[in-house]
């Protein structure tokens, strides 16, 4: 969908009402959502969409994705987060995922920062190296 | 015979003679003037234009020995320059085959390293060539084995080293 | 063999620590040469950032939720949602003497077939110019060769000479014939193991050229044996218009090499005319704002920052040069159009070739009116400055007078001498291409001209004169051709030789 100007910037507007000490409210993007639908202006959808790339967006940066070949111990676990909690602020959801192509070790991805610790990663790089 | 006989004899009439003599005369004045003094005129001037002639004829002559003792004289100078010029030819003939003699082996030496160099190329892009197949070998069978040799403590091991490297 | 083991086994070992923090994003949106990536967060601008399976990109446009980046290589194997990485480090090209004699592309990747590059030093694509401080005035000539330009329109070393005319009028070719004066130079130094000369290493740009245009330059400059004292940098009209806007900068990051190690370099940016077309395609498709023309807003600091990079150096800033000569092709002659009026108020000079001229069979097709040179005599060897001082305006004259010769009207004595020694300047200063004339050599022939030893010879003959004479100066008289390069200005002793030789050949000639 093609998002002119006018659309990105009444986006953005909406979201930083959405943002409550700088942190997303939930309430208020339903909210927020609510009354564009019901609004019925012709770039209703074309804000809207912007409005969820935003949210996708921030949700990313505040998203912890760790993958991992076997189950990770919960005293490292526990070190992670600490890790990612000093780093990026106490309102990051970790999640654990189940990559076996990653061979062994662990990747964090956080929004565009990426810490890539697996085996697979270290053979890539060898492998370029060549 | 008597004088006046002779004279009756042959015609002579003093009366007649004197006539004749008389006409004879107009007519050798008349002759004179215009006759003998145009054509004796005509003689003098081509007498004279003949003395010039031969006096020309006699300039021309010195003229010609001089132009001759000249013409002599500049082939002498043109061949003298022409041999300057043939020796100057020579120099630089040889300073010109010295040039592309040196030019021909510079070109040779050229391609000799030329091609030296393309076999020391060709030497190189193999041995490349060779070490990246050795390491996609290498990774190839890293892949497949240590996903099966590592233990639960190898990756316990790399996750607490990802940990460390988040909280530093 | 066991030094290739070696060599694995260190790679492997060194593969042992793992890659430290990294920055990525995915690709949104990919179109022209061009993506948008979103993530990317620490991407800074003019960084490089990898696309995998060796494609890289520029960053060009930093956006609120998305990065602008133009892809340098083939991006057909890209797709929607590939992952994109920073690399921390700014766009650069290998420099160094190893690049003599190679063509290579805007990354430094050799297109000659020749083998891999091998230089350790990497220059940034994008750098700041010499301030004002480190810079040095301009009084070595370059000896382009071509006797118009040596002669009124001297260039130095550290200038900017702006050669600007339309299609097919011969500029190419003076920036040849310069880069093989300077090669014959070089050599004539080399040989002769003058250490005081310094050569004068040559860079040529080709900026959206075709490709069978750059084989010939090759093959000319490798016929003329100064492909050892060249660089070409090529970006072809079939590369991207990122490749096309990058390769100047790259080819003077290659030049401000040589000017920063004592060297003196020369640069011909051929042409910038597509450089700016390449520009705005890349600002267009960017969504940038356009202006003028459609050109965005910066293509005057586009071309600025370009040529302010070519200067001459103090002695403790790196005592090099860099002289640059860009080309700017017109339409129908319009010099007061958008980009060309941008790149001449940037130069010292212009050169401007005319087709008039051209087709009028006075090649070069110099205007010697409208071309300057603002560096001028202080670029000059004392003896061409002595013979050709007064060239300029004798042909201003000339070229006023030149009307009246044309209605044939009765001319007083004073009028038609000028006008006779006019054109005999003009067909002195006609030459055959890819023929440069050695400055000793100018020197002679104008000395010749300006002491009326040409003014008996009819205009037809005139050129088979100066080549006659020419041939008899560096076959015969080669020690005085090498007297006037040793001492550089004319004594009253070599003039008075100089008369010697020309009254000795104009008697030989027929």
């Amino acid at each position: 969908m093609k998002v002119n100007k006018r659309a990105k910037r009444d986006a953005k507007q909406l979201f930083h009402l959405c943002l409550v000490n700088r942190l997303l409210a939930e309430n208020r993007v339903r909210h927020v959502v609510q009354r564009v639908v019901t609004a019925g202006r012709r770039d209703g959808p074309a804000i809207l969409s912007h409005f969820r790339r935003l949210l996708r967006l921030d949700r990313a940066r505040h998203t912890a994705i760790i993958e991992s070949v076997t189950v990770v111990p919960a005293d490292v676990q526990a070190a992670i987060e600490a890790g990612l909690m000093r780093r990026y602020g106490p309102h990051v959801t970790t999640t654990f995922a189940y990559r076996p192509a990653l061979i062994a070790g662990v990747r964090i991805q956080v929004g565009s920062d990426v810490y890539d610790g697996s085996v697979q990663a270290r053979l890539t790089a060898l492998e370029k190296s060549f | 015979m008597r004088p006046e006989g002779i004279l009756a004899t042959f015609g002579v009439d003093w009366s007649h003679l004197l006539a004749q003599v008389v006409s004879f005369g107009i007519v050798c004045v008349i002759l004179y003037r215009f006759a003998y003094r145009p054509v004796l005129t005509m003689l003098e001037v081509r007498r004279q234009q003949i003395a010039l002639g031969l006096a020309n004829a006699e300039q021309i002559k010195a003229e010609l020995a001089r132009t001759e003792a000249q013409r002599q004289d500049v082939m002498v100078q043109a061949n003298a320059q022409a041999n300057i010029l043939i020796e100057e030819a020579r120099a630089a003939a040889a300073r010109v085959r010295e040039q592309q003699t040196q030019k021909a082996i510079a070109a040779a030496e050229q391609i000799t390293i030329n091609a030296r160099e393309a076999a020391a190329r060709e030497h190189d892009r193999m041995l490349a060539e060779l070490k990246r197949e050795v390491g996609r070998l290498v990774v190839q069978a890293t892949t497949a084995v240590t996903g099966k040799i590592l233990t639960s403590e190898d990756q316990r091991r790399l996750a607490e080293e990802t940990a460390r490297r988040v909280a530093a | 063999m066991s030094n290739l083991l070696m060599e694995i086994e260190a790679q492997i070992a060194g593969a042992r620590t793992a890659a430290a923090r990294q920055n990525v994003g995915s690709i949104r949106e990919l179109g022209d040469g061009v993506a948008k990536i979103e993530g990317l967060t620490d991407a800074m601008l003019n960084e490089m950032i990898d696309l995998g399976d060796g494609v890289t990109g520029l960053v060009l446009n930093l956006e609120e939720t998305e990065v602008g980046v133009i892809i340098l290589g083939d991006y057909t194997q890209l797709k929607e949602g590939d992952e994109a990485r920073t690399t921390g480090k700014l766009l650069q090209v290998p420099v160094g003497k190893s690049l003599l004699g190679r063509v290579v592309n805007v990354l430094g990747q050799p297109l000659d077939g020749k083998g891999p590059i091998k230089s350790d030093i990497s220059y940034p694509v994008e750098k700041i110019a010499p301030g004002i401080m480190r810079r040095r005035s301009v009084d070595q000539p370059v000896q382009t060769g071509i006797m118009a330009i040596d002669a009124m329109i001297p260039i130095g070393r550290g200038q900017r000479e702006l050669i600007i005319g339309d299609r097919a009028t011969g500029k190419t070719t003076i920036c040849i014939d310069t880069i093989i004066s300077q090669a014959e130079l070089n050599k004539a130094a080399e040989a002769a193991g003058d250490s005081s000369y310094r050569p004068l290493y040559c860079i040529y740009v080709a900026i959206g050229q075709k490709q069978s245009t750059v084989a010939r330059v090759i093959a000319v400059l490798e016929e003329a044996g100064a492909m050892p004292y060249s660089i070409i940098v090529s970006s072809a009209a079939s590369d991207s218009a990122a490749n096309q806007y990058l390769v100047p900068f790259a080819g003077a990051a290659m030049g401000e090499w040589f000017m920063d190690n004592g060297m003196d370099a020369l640069i011909v940016y051929d042409d910038l005319s597509k450089h700016a077309v390449a520009y705005r395609q890349v600002s267009l498709v960017l969504k940038r704002p356009s202006g003028r023309e459609a050109y965005p807003g910066d293509v005057f600091y586009l071309h600025s920052r370009l040529l302010e990079r070519a200067a001459r150096v103090g002695e403790k800033y790196g005592n090099g040069s860099l002289t640059a000569l860009p080309i700017i092709e017109t339409q129908a002659g319009d010099v007061s159009a958008y980009v060309p009026t941008n790149v001449i108020s940037i130069t010292d000079g212009q050169i401007y070739l005319e087709t008039d001229l051209f087709y009028q069979g006075v090649r070069p097709a110099i205007s010697v009116g409208l071309s300057v040179s603002r560096v001028g005599s202080a670029a000059q060897l004392k003896a061409m400055k002595q013979v050709a001082g007064q060239l300029k305006g004798e042909l201003a004259q000339f070229r006023e007078l030149a009307a009246f010769a044309q209605f044939g009207s009765d001319l007083d004595a004073k009028t038609q001498a000028q006008i006779d020694r006019g054109k005999r300047i003009m067909e002195i200063f006609k030459q055959t291409q890819y023929h440069p004339i050695p400055v000793e050599v100018q020197v002679a022939v104008i000395w010749a001209v300006q002491n009326g030893y040409v003014d008996r010879v009819p205009v037809p003959r005139v050129r088979a004169f100066q080549s006659t004479f020419m041939d008899f100066l560096v076959t015969r008289h080669v020690e005085l051709l090498a007297t006037i390069k040793r001492e550089h200005t004319l004594s009253d002793a070599l003039k008075a030789e100089l008369k010697t030789v020309a009254d000795a050949f104009t008697q030989t000639w027929t």
